[in-house]
Formats: C-alpha cells, structure tokens, sequence
C-alpha cells in the first residue's frame, strides 16, 4: 500500500508531542524535598512524625560569619501527630503547598520513647510505600528525634547533611534500615544502630570557631550505638563498647588502637590503625553445650609510638603485636560482658551465627532456649593481628 | 519460506524464558535457596522441552497444532489443539496485567491505563504484522544489550560494597522441602512449560539438527542467569526483603548509587523488563496466530492478528482487580488448572501414543 | 474497568478455578467447527 507523504508527516507530527515525556513530570519547583525523617512517640501513644524538608532557594546562600540574623534555615521541620506514619504524613501534608517526595531522604531518627515500645510497626511504611526508603540510615535518637531533626548545624546547612556524612563514616556502626530490617527478622539475630544525640559544643571539637555573638550550646554527635532486645530499644552502648561490637558484627573498617607499654618495658603508647578486618566464627554446639570462638583478622599499622620499642627490630614489633591482640580482645570482651552479664540479653546477635552454622539444631532446640542459655555461653576470643606496616620511622625519637 | 538461525533461536527462547522473572525473581518462597530452586527447575525443564523436541522429531515438519490431529484424529485432535492458542493468549493477557500494575508503579504513575497498554498492544500488533522472521531477528538483535545490561548491573553490584554472602548461608537450612514446593509444579512450569510454544515456530529454524542443542544451552544460560540474579538480590536484600517483596529485582536496582550521585536505577531495570515481556508478550500472541492460522486454513494472517490482539488487550485490562489476585491466582491456581493439563499431561500422552504408532508402524 | 464476571479474572479463578477449563473446552469445541468446516 502506497502512504502519501501527508498521511506520514501528520503521523510524524502527531507523535513528536508524545514522545515529550510531559505527562506525569514532577517539576522541582512543585516538590518538597524530604531530607530526613523523624519519628517520636507521643506521651498519648500516637506517632510524631517529623519531616525535614529542604529549602533549595536557601541551600545556596554561603554562611556568613556574624550574619546569624538570618534566622531562616535551610532546612524546615514540620512535625504532626497521627495513629499511624501515612496519617501523619498526610497532615504535614497539608501544611505544604508543595507535594512531599521521599526520594532524597536519607536519614531516620527514631526517638528513644518510640524505640523502647517496639520498633517494628513504624517500619512497614518504609518498605512498602511507593517511594521506598530502605536505603536511609536508621539512627536512634537519646532523646527526641524531632530535637535532632531542628538542630542547627554550622558547617552544613542541614542537619540531616551532618547525620548522613557521620553515619556514613567508618569510624562508628553504621546501619541502613534494610540491613536492620535483616538483622531483626533473621533467625537468632538481633538489630544493633547508631546512636545520634545532642551533645555540649565545648567537648566536641566539632564546633570550630564559633563566633562569640552566638551561643552554641549544642552539636550532634554520632557515636556509640542502640542495642535492642527483638525489636525493643533496651541500652545504650557507649563508644568503647560500640568498637568491640562493630568487630563482633564484621563491621570494623577504621579505628585506631591504642595499646599501653608497661612500665617495665619502658612505658609509652603505642598506636595502630586498623586496615582491613573481618571476624570469623567457630562454634560448637553439641551434647557438650555451645561455646563461641572469635576469630577476629585484622591487619594494622603503628602510627604512633612513644614508647621505647623499636619497629624495626622483628622482637619489639612482635611484643607490639601481641599487646594489640591484647587491646583488641579486651574491647571485644568488653562487650560481651556487657551482654552477658550487664543485659543478660544476646544484645549482638550471637544465635544468628548458632543458627548459620548449625541450623538444624537451631531449629529444633536452641531457638526457643536461646535467651535462657546465652548469658552462659563461654565466649572465646581470640584475635589474629598481622601488623603490616610501621610508619615512616622506626625508632621512635629519644633523647640521648 | 522463514528461515531462522540456530543463533536467533537461541536469543528468542532465552529472553522468552527471561519474561518476567527479570523482575519479579524466581522461588521467593524458597527464601535464601530460592538460586538452587532456579537451577533445579532448569535442570528438570530442561527435560520436559527434550520431550518436546522428541515429538517434533517424531512428526518432522509438523507443528504444535498439526501433532494432536495427526495423532488423535481429527474429531479428538483438533479440539484439543485449539486449547493451546486460547491458551496462549490468556497467557498474554497474564503479561499485559503484569505491565498494568508495574508501570505505573514505577515509571508512569499519572498516564491512564488504557494508554499505556494500548501503545504497547499497536507496537505489538504492528510487530506481528511484520512476520515470524522479524520477530527472530529483533530478538538476535537485542539479546547482546539485554546481557550486556545484566553483566554491568552485576558488576555494579558487585563493586558496591552491599554485598554479603553470609545471606546465602545457611545453604538449606530450612531444608529441602521449601525448595521442592516452588520448584513443583511452579518453577518448572513457568518459564520452561511456557516453550511449548515454540513448538510452533521450530519448523522454521534453518538446520533442524541444532533443536535439542540449541534449547539445552539456551535452558542453561537461562537458569544461570536467573540464578545468578535471585543470588545477588538475596546477598544484598536478605532473605526477608528479597520474601517480602513483591518486586525484588526493582529494589535490587534501587541500591545501587553510583558514587552517591546517579541513583535509583531502577527506572532502567523497568526498561528492560519490559524488553523482556514485550517480546513474550509478542511471542505468545504470534504462535497464537499461527495455530489459529494452520487450525483455520487462513490465508493471510491479518485478521487473526486483529482478533487476537483486541482480545489480549481487553482480557488483560480486566484480569486483575489488584496484584495480590493476579499474584495469587498465578502461583498457586494456573499451574494446577491449565498448566500441568497442557504442558505435561496432554504432551504425554501424545508422546506415548507418538511412540507406541511408531513401533507398531516399523513392525507392520 | 468492567465489573463483569468473566473466567479468566482473578478473582473469578480464585472462586472457581475450573470456570476457566470449562470456557476453554466449550471455545474450542466452537471454534473446531470452524477447522471441521474448513477441512471439508
């Protein structure tokens, strides 16, 4: 069949419109940009959910020193209370002219009220709702998230800035809500996150210069962590004891170490930074009962040294070596006896390493018995350090 | 006279049994054990198509349609064969559904319905219209993008450090019993049941000789490829995400951020997914024609194209009032009703009569 | 969309999942008439 050149043309022309993509466009302009999410129990049981939105027009504006008249912020949070996430989301809803979007946000705090009551209802609507946030770092607030969320930081504009970039840093646990979600529903383990506070500015060196005229009594501070008992907020862990449990769950990636030289070998500090690490497990779970083997690897490198101790000589470095193996055993212990002894509870999830190796009896006995059995469990450490490399010196500097 | 390569073939039936899977994963219900679930199915479907390729072999030139009468007569026979393209083309209205809840889901969510799967029922119709061999070729044509999408995206995923194997583990701890639910009759069924159809177009391939080797490789490379994927979605999702979920795949994608900056790439994987099952889609409507060509003596293939395109559209549009039904009535219902009647028992039948007919044949 | 009850619905094939077998054997009794004719 012949196709007059007309009959094509209006076909080409008919269809250039379509292909425009105009249909369901979702302008920047009509959106509000949801940063960080914040959730907090109210004292009649309903939830608070606060939203940080942020406001493009002012993220661009560099901070001028001394110019703190400018009390609009780029970040606006917006809070409302409702019996579940969706209601509350649709009455801040209706306090923007603009449509809330999700999709950049990267953070959620959940307050310390909401978390001690069971933290499992609030998660759904992060898994299923169309613009889905299992990606966000979940981190628990001491305190209110919605204080968190209304911080004001300096060197960033928004707060939730400042919770993505220490969440993300490999000095301290750091947990994204699908790795959560899997740890709280896998068998035998149990969620561990970060913890976010608000912390005095004069201890924190975060503060920078602050300038006299305003008074900053506050900075935020990602550190230690939440432990929980299935999906109920119960402690605290503080930095220390967060180092221990970050080797216990194959999560240390930076540290330093710092292991002491007793006064009979000369005394001083030695420190290494840590490389590369993963913990392996061995266990036992037999007609003897479970025990646990650590097994954390780690490769390390002194930085520093103040003691007398020479790097370059093969004795003095593997003396070093076992002092971290020491340090590092001590940090894990450390945690273990929190849990054991302090908590009583598998804070750590140790039933999840049970359970991967010996699934079947997992199944059948230890499940059911595993809060009564875990504070009995012997816990062996054993570290394996490999100290690679020693710095650019040897010996340290010393006076003749 | 359609010629086809062994290559093009081999393109068509893989991405053919790709289909949907690419999205929806394969044995979510077996959990971390859904990747053996995959290469258990393969591996036993790759049988049940052998059985296939036999008959063909038993009535050279013949196909799927032409079988049931020459076997059974034609009183018998042709009843029977016209249940295969009713058949076919429920399945496609089965695909269009998939297509009406995952796109506005993902990419469209304001275009009505009727606009987006009328597009996509014009690009098909024109698509079957332009003959067998067209259909063959695009296949050929696309196969390297599709896998050079699915080796980046793998790669991608890799590189991020959100990848743990500890999620594989423990292998089988709960046993073998969930993996054998999804692979019967489910699993087997779904991607490999679904290539009797191609019983339709093996005719056309240009050297009858490389059917079985052709379909063994393609099986092969279809189940590893899904295996691999349900894999990765398990070691970077966790079970209970990668269970919970109705498109794993999808949230796959999401995790992958590039350097922080090009994020939420699962737009892409909706685009490839609907690659997949435009071709199935196609594929199941263009054997329909065929047989609905051979078991009515049409001449020209126009007006079953028409026929059948308009049917597919509007079956599909009403099938499902929502996912959950449509997921529901997939999994646990149609393999039982239509799938094992038509892919396992009447094959089977017709295989054992094929056969005893032939020995009785050479003794005569 | 139609409210009409037809086989190939989910939730009609949920209900009564041998509607559909049914329909299918009734149409390619009707449509076979066609090839029988055909033949002939």
């Amino acid at each position: 069949m012949q196709v007059k050149p007309v009959i094509l043309s209006m076909m080409f022309f008919l269809i250039l419109p379509l292909l425009t993509g105009c249909w369901s466009k979702v302008e920047v302009n009509d959106v509000a940009i949801v940063t960080a999410v914040g959730l907090d129990k109210t004292d009649k049981g309903k939830i608070q959910l606060s939203l940080e939105l942020a406001v493009p027009r002012l993220l661009g504006v560099t901070n001028q020193s001394g110019g703190e008249k400018l009390e609009a912020k780029a970040g606006w949070i917006l809070s409302a209370e409702g019996e579940t996430i969706l209601e509350a989301y649709r009455y801040i809803q209706q306090k923007v002219q603009r449509k809330i979007v999700f999709y950049h946000s990267k953070v959620i705090v959940i307050g310390e009220k909401l978390a001690r009551s069971g933290v499992l209802p609030v998660l759904d609507f992060f898994e299923r709702y169309k613009q889905s946030q299992i990606k966000s770092h979940i981190l628990f607030a001491k305190g209110k998230a919605v204080d968190i969320l209304e911080y004001n930081p300096v060197f960033e504009k928004l707060s939730s800035e400042i919770m993505r970039e220490e969440a993300k840093s490999k000095k301290n646990v750091s947990v994204r809500l699908l790795q959560f979600m899997d740890m709280l529903v896998s068998p035998g383990n149990t969620p561990m996150a970060a913890r976010v506070q608000l912390i005095p500015a004069q201890t924190d060196k975060n503060s920078g210069e602050s300038d006299p005229g305003i008074s900053k009594i506050s900075s935020l501070s990602v550190r230690g962590a939440a432990v929980f008992h299935k999906d109920q907020l119960i402690g605290w862990l503080n930095e220390t004891e967060t180092r221990g449990a970050m080797w216990l769950k194959n999560r240390m990636k930076d540290a330093v170490t710092t292991a002491e030289v007793p006064v009979e070998k000369g005394g001083g500090r030695i420190s290494a930074q840590v490389h590369t690490a993963s913990t392996k497990y061995h266990t036992l779970a037999g007609t003897k009962g479970i025990t646990i083997t650590v097994d954390p690897y780690a490769e390390v490198s002194i930085f520093e040294n103040t003691s007398k101790l020479d790097m370059s000589s093969p004795k003095d470095l593997e003396y070093v070596r076992t002092l971290v193996t020491e340090d590092v055993k001590a940090r894990i212990e450390l945690v273990c006896r929190e849990a054991q002894l302090g908590y009583k509870k598998d804070i750590l999830g140790f039933g999840h390493i049970i359970y991967r190796q010996h699934p079947k009896q997992w199944n059948k006995s230890y499940a059911k018995e595993w809060e009564k059995l875990f504070p009995e469990v012997p816990i062996n450490i054993t570290p394996h350090i490999t100290i690679t490399q020693v710095g650019l010196t040897n010996k340290s500097i010393e006076l003749e | 006279m359609v010629r086809v390569s062994g290559y093009q073939l081999f393109a068509t039936t893989v991405l053919f049994q790709l289909g949907t899977t690419v999205i929806f994963g394969f044995a979510s219900p077996a959990g971390r054990d859904a990747w053996i679930a995959m290469l258990l199915s393969a591996f036993i479907g790759m049988f049940m198509i052998l059985g296939y390729i036999a008959l063909m072999n038993m009535m050279p030139g013949l196909s799927l349609v032409e079988w049931f009468p020459k076997q059974f007569g034609p009183w018998l026979g042709i009843p029977i064969a016209w249940f295969y393209p009713l058949l076919f083309i429920y399945d496609a209205g089965r695909g269009i559904s998939d297509l009406k809840e995952l796109v506005p889901l993902t990419l469209l969510p304001g275009t009505p319905t009727w606009v987006i799967l009328g597009s996509m029922m014009l690009v098909i119709m024109y698509f079957l219209s332009s003959g067998v061999e067209v259909i063959f070729r695009f296949a050929g044509l696309l196969f390297p993008i599709i896998f050079f999408l699915f080796v980046a995206e793998i790669l991608l995923l890799l590189g991020s450090r959100n990848v743990h194997f500890d999620n594989l583990q423990p292998l089988l701890g709960e046993g073998w019993g969930r993996v054998w639910k999804t692979v019967w009759p489910f699993g087997i069924l779904q991607t490999f049941g679904e290539t009797i159809e191609f019983a339709m177009l093996w005719s056309f391939l240009r050297k009858p000789g490389q059917l079985a080797g052709i379909n063994i490789i393609a099986v092969l490379v279809t189940g590893v490829t899904i295996a691999v994927f349900d894999m990765l979605a398990i070691m970077v999702l966790g079970e209970g995400v990668f269970q919970r979920n109705i498109y794993p795949l999808l949230v796959l994608l999401r995790q992958l951020s590039i350097s922080d900056f090009l994020d939420n790439l699962d737009a892409l994987g909706v685009m490839y997914f609907m690659t997949t099952i435009f071709l199935k889609i196609s594929l199941h409507l263009m054997t329909a024609v065929l047989a609905i060509q051979k078991l009515t003596s049409a001449k020209s293939l126009r007006l079953p194209i028409l026929i059948v395109t308009v049917t597919t559209l509007w079956i599909g549009s009403n099938m499902a009032r929502n996912v959950t039904d449509h997921i529901f009535v997939g999994t646990r219902i149609l393999p039982y009703n239509l799938w094992i009647p038509l892919f396992i028992v009447i094959p089977a039948i017709l295989l054992m009569v094929a056969w005893i007919r032939k020995k009785a044949g050479t003794a005569l | 969309m139609s409210e009409y009850l037809w086989p190939w619905q989910s939730h009609v094939f949920i209900l009564h999942p041998w509607a559909i077998s049914i329909m299918f054997i009734v149409l390619s009794l009707l449509l076979s008439m066609i090839s029988w004719f055909k033949k002939k």
